[in-house]
């Protein structure tokens, strides 16, 4: 384990409340608003973590552990990544299906916790979150089978580390597919628009946010800082794929994970700004079609 | 091998002794459920004995003819016996107080004779090397499994799956015959084992479907599985436990033993098996996400899993058939490591779900609801069971199911041209099932255990003794997803037999980072868990009704169902779910009396078996014209058949000159 891996992973774990609120701010001031302090998220995860908390008389503990659960996977996800463009914190071959697995783990304990208080909100969340998994997961293997494909390495450390470069220099087109392809994943596992609408306080609308209604206190802290991890974790995996960092020195390429993915956040603001929230039925569409991209890549990988 | 015939003789003594104390239910109970355990450890010394060490055999003469009494013991009968014994105690264990707390049906007696019968016979497939002993161990095993699906006979859904596995079981016998004589005339011998006499000549292509049909069906490899679910829901939930964790690998025992003997591994067979493990997985987990039944969504899920199984062996065999020993090894791993982790997850969700349906008398998941809090130890070995089995990081379902994806990912990397695209298609549609998988069992547990009680379910209690097995499953489940390397292990030698001195083996160094990731996950999760737990602690915590939205009488009937749980994945899959939907009095101005059902028929019934059973209907139906109630058709038959007789007795007489 090296010392800039380590130092990467805690600058991204230091910027993740920060990257949804950029989303925010950017969506804001295209919209005329002025938006909330870049520091809020932060305010609101101390203020949260004080508070104290009320349960749902159905609740049991999988209500309460789901939580630590959720954050856990998201910090275990985050040391499969190379953050620094060259190793993880903690890497092994096959560590891409572990990274999926972890995110499936996260997921599936949203879902009971979002069941466990018998509310129909919260299943309608649960059960939309169930939905567009299953369009999800076979895109993020797909993808990841191309950046295996494209740099001829068995782990994230690998795919997204040294070999990446020479990845680009041989198959840019699919490695700029995968890129895109990625990004929409983001914007499903980040819950954002076009797919997820941050922003309302309308149940009926809302996926992630539905799903959570019931927690409050640290619990409510938990959560958020996990839905963001997920963020700045598909973040980072765009960045990783879009700007091979290798070459770099070491503390230029551990600071450039800041303002690369604070881009990817501006950006995920202007798409939020310009698009509206696509009908729920057409939002497996928009997910095949993340399929469709980074199969196109595999596609032109293996022809 | 003596432990191998002390198991033998302790499970045949210990059913005999059932049978005999079958009017003393406690008694009967004792014997048969303590005997099954003492023939277990000592099979389980065989196993392991087998697993290590060289290969032992034992034979003696046999009155049937072309038979031996040819007992084998090697690594791949340890790497199958192994779980015969190990989940075969524990659901012994489990069935006796199950068995205590269950109403009407066989006796306690009868049931532990058939289950050790059942042990006994599964033991004697994995070990009998001579062709017609394994074919004789093949039909006591059938039988004995089909007397405990029938054992509560009262019930017409019990007798009815009974006779369709009957069926089914009969004809994939029927199949495995005809192979065992295609194999014995193309290798001159009846002992399995024996290279073919001459590789170019043997009916290669024809044993291969024969086999695929006759273990297949055992197997449960998709169209082959149509018996399973009904089967499985119909049997006591121990039996289920068994069959379902290990029955099954007895279909995967035969193509195991006996692919790597029909000449060298083609890439036919490979695609044929990756196809079907596909199409199984993705069919059957579609198909759990629609039932009600809690048993059937746990039968279709092991069909899922045996789909997965089916496709490493595929992804094993592609290996060999294109001279990659690494991604041989890797798939042949793979298959085994997943019927090992599948036994241990399925036994224990199957086991912990049999007994909430016992105490609460319905296995309809519409009905369950917030049992977690009824139940909490039995539901909470549900929900590590139902984690497990839905191959999440940190339990034991997950090592199989990487193993899998990582042999996809290896097969991708280092072969070249349709090998290739198949494996990605392979990893497209593991991963689809991945998802799906997490669907069903979110589910089914959060459906069934967490939210409000949706009916009220008579106060009755698990059986006693049931949490004991159980919880040892599940410790074996947490120990298998710490140290998945001790597994990786012990299938060396096996895998190595399968894959005969290709040198590659899968070093334990690989799966001891994916051990590591589960101990720092679960340490984390105890971590943050312990940090809530202290943040919490310090402030005020209340309870209060869950949000509804300022609505003033939120009720149990207002949480999502299980149907509607699975609405956006079952709308996708619509087209090729063929759900008929029945919606009446819906839509309309003036509420009224209103009624919405929704039913999915099995393709392969409906699609392929229902069909095919109608032509075979109309077609012996056309035969019954030939059949008039006349002596003088018969008179006009015997009339023909005598100058066809005669025609072609002078026949070569007239034309030779």
């Amino acid at each position: 384990v090296s010392g800039s891996s380590i130092a990467s992973l805690a600058v991204l774990l230091a910027i993740t409340p920060l990257l949804p609120a950029l989303a925010g701010r950017t969506v804001a001031w295209l919209t005329g608003r002025r938006g909330a302090p870049l520091l809020q998220p932060y305010r609101d995860l101390a203020k949260l973590l004080g508070r104290g908390a009320v349960y749902s008389c159905t609740t049991t503990w999988v209500f309460r552990l789901a939580p630590p659960v959720i954050v856990a996977t998201g910090l275990a996800a985050a040391c499969l990544l190379p953050l620094d463009g060259r190793h993880p914190v903690a890497g092994f071959g096959g560590d891409m299906i572990a990274f999926a697995g972890l995110l499936a783990l996260g997921r599936m304990t949203l879902v009971l916790a979002a069941l466990d208080t018998g509310s129909s909100f919260e299943g309608m969340g649960a059960s939309r979150e169930l939905g567009f998994a299953m369009f999800i997961e076979p895109a993020l293997f797909i993808a990841l089978a191309a950046l295996a494909l494209a740099t001829g390495e068995r782990s994230l450390g690998g795919m997204l580390g040294v070999p990446l470069g020479h990845g680009w220099a041989v198959a840019p087109a699919s490695l700029a597919m995968v890129g895109v392809s990625l990004f929409i994943l983001l914007l499903a596992e980040g819950s954002r628009g076009p797919i997820d609408d941050p922003a309302t306080h309308l149940e009926l609308t809302m996926i992630h946010e539905v799903a959570i209604l019931d927690h409050g206190g640290p619990d409510l802290g938990f959560l958020l800082y996990g839905a963001a991890l997920k963020f700045a974790l598909f973040a980072a995996l765009v960045v990783g794929t879009l700007v091979p960092r290798a070459g770099w020195p070491a503390p230029l390429a551990v600071a450039l994970l800041v303002p690369a993915c604070a881009a990817v956040a501006v950006l995920v603001g202007v798409i939020e700004a310009l698009f509206a929230r696509v009908r729920l039925a057409q939002v497996p569409q928009l997910l095949a079609s993340a399929s469709a991209l980074a199969a196109l890549g595999v596609i032109l990988l293996v022809r | 091998m003596i432990a191998l015939f002390g198991a033998l003789a302790t499970w045949l003594a210990g059913g005999f002794g059932a049978w005999l104390a079958r009017r003393d239910s406690r008694r009967a109970g004792q014997v048969g459920a303590g005997s099954a355990v003492a023939g277990s450890v000592l099979a389980v010394i065989a196993a392991a004995g087998a697993l290590g060490g060289e290969p032992r055999v034992w034979s003696s003469a046999w009155s049937v003819p072309f038979a031996a009494f040819t007992l084998k013991l090697d690594a791949v009968t340890g790497s199958f016996l192994l779980p015969v014994a190990v989940i075969g105690a524990l659901c012994a264990v489990y069935g006796g107080g199950y068995l205590r707390g269950h109403a009407g049906g066989a006796s306690v007696g009868t049931s532990f004779a058939a289950y050790n019968t059942l042990l006994g016979s599964m033991a004697l497939v994995t070990a009998a090397s001579n062709l017609l002993l394994l074919l004789a161990a093949w039909e006591a095993m059938t039988l004995a499994s089909f007397a405990l699906v029938v054992s509560e006979d009262h019930s017409r859904a019990a007798r009815g799956a009974g006779l369709l596995y009957l069926v089914f079981s009969h004809v994939a016998t029927g199949a495995l015959l005809l192979f065992c004589i295609l194999l014995a005339t193309s290798t001159g011998s009846w002992e399995a084992g024996a290279p073919l006499l001459r590789p170019d000549a043997a009916p290669i292509a024809w044993m291969l479907v024969l086999a695929l049909i006759g273990f297949g069906t055992k197997a449960a490899i998709v169209p082959f599985h149509v018996w399973l679910p009904d089967a499985h829901a119909a049997a006591p939930a121990h039996v289920s436990a068994l069959m379902s964790g290990v029955m099954i690998t007895m279909g995967f025992y035969g193509l195991t033993r006996f692919l790597p003997l029909l000449g060298p591994a083609s890439p036919a067979t490979a695609i044929t098996l990756i196809a079907l493990g596909a199409a199984g997985a993705l069919g059957a987990v579609l198909m759990a996400l629609v039932q009600r039944d809690v048993k059937r969504v746990l039968a279709y899920s092991t069909v899922e899993n045996a789909g997965l199984v089916t496709l490493a062996m595929g992804v094993g065999v592609l290996g060999q058939a294109m001279g990659a020993p690494m991604i041989a090894a890797l798939g042949w791993t793979a298959a085994l490591l997943h019927i090992w982790t599948h036994a241990l997850g399925k036994s224990l969700l199957f086991g912990c779900i049999g007994a909430i349906a016992q105490a609460a008398h319905t296995r309809d998941l519409e009905g369950w609801g917030g049992l977690l809090r009824r139940w909490p130890v039995l539901g909470a070995l549900a929900v590590l069971g139902g984690l497990a089995i839905a191959a999440l990081p940190g339990l034991s379902g997950f090592v199989g199911e990487w193993l899998i994806l990582r042999a996809c990912f290896e097969g991708v990397l280092s072969l070249q041209g349709a090998a290739r695209v198949i494996l990605l298609a392979a990893i497209a549609a593991v991963a689809l099932t991945a998802a799906l998988t997490v669907a069903c069992h979110a589910r089914l547990l959060g459906i069934g255990l967490l939210g409000a009680p949706r009916r009220e379910l008579p106060a009755a209690d698990p059986a006693p003794g049931i949490l004991g097995p159980l919880a040892v499953l599940a410790a074996l489940c947490v120990l298998a997803g710490w140290f998945p390397q001790w597994l990786v292990d012990g299938l060396a030698a096996p895998v190595a037999a399968i894959v005969r001195g290709s040198g590659a083996a899968i070093g334990a160094g690989m799966l001891r980072p994916l051990g590591m990731l589960s101990l720092g996950l679960t340490g984390a999760v105890l971590g943050l868990a312990a940090a809530r737990a202290a943040l919490v602690r310090r402030r005020p915590v209340r309870a209060a009704v869950t949000w509804d939205c300022g609505y003033a009488r939120p009720e149990a009937r207002m949480q999502y169902t299980a149907s509607s749980l699975a609405g956006p994945v079952t709308a996708v899959f619509a087209p090729l779910m063929r759900t008929r939907i029945d919606a009446r009095g819906l839509g309309v101005v003036w509420p009224a009396e209103a009624s919405w059902s929704s039913r999915t028929a099995d393709q392969a019934v409906s699609g392929m078996y229902r069909p095919a059973l109608g032509w075979l209907t109309l077609a012996m139906g056309r035969m019954r014209d030939l059949q008039e109630p006349r002596v003088t058709t018969y008179l006009r038959y015997l009339v023909l058949a005598l100058l066809v007789a005669l025609a072609l007795l002078f026949l070569p007489i007239v034309v030779r000159p």
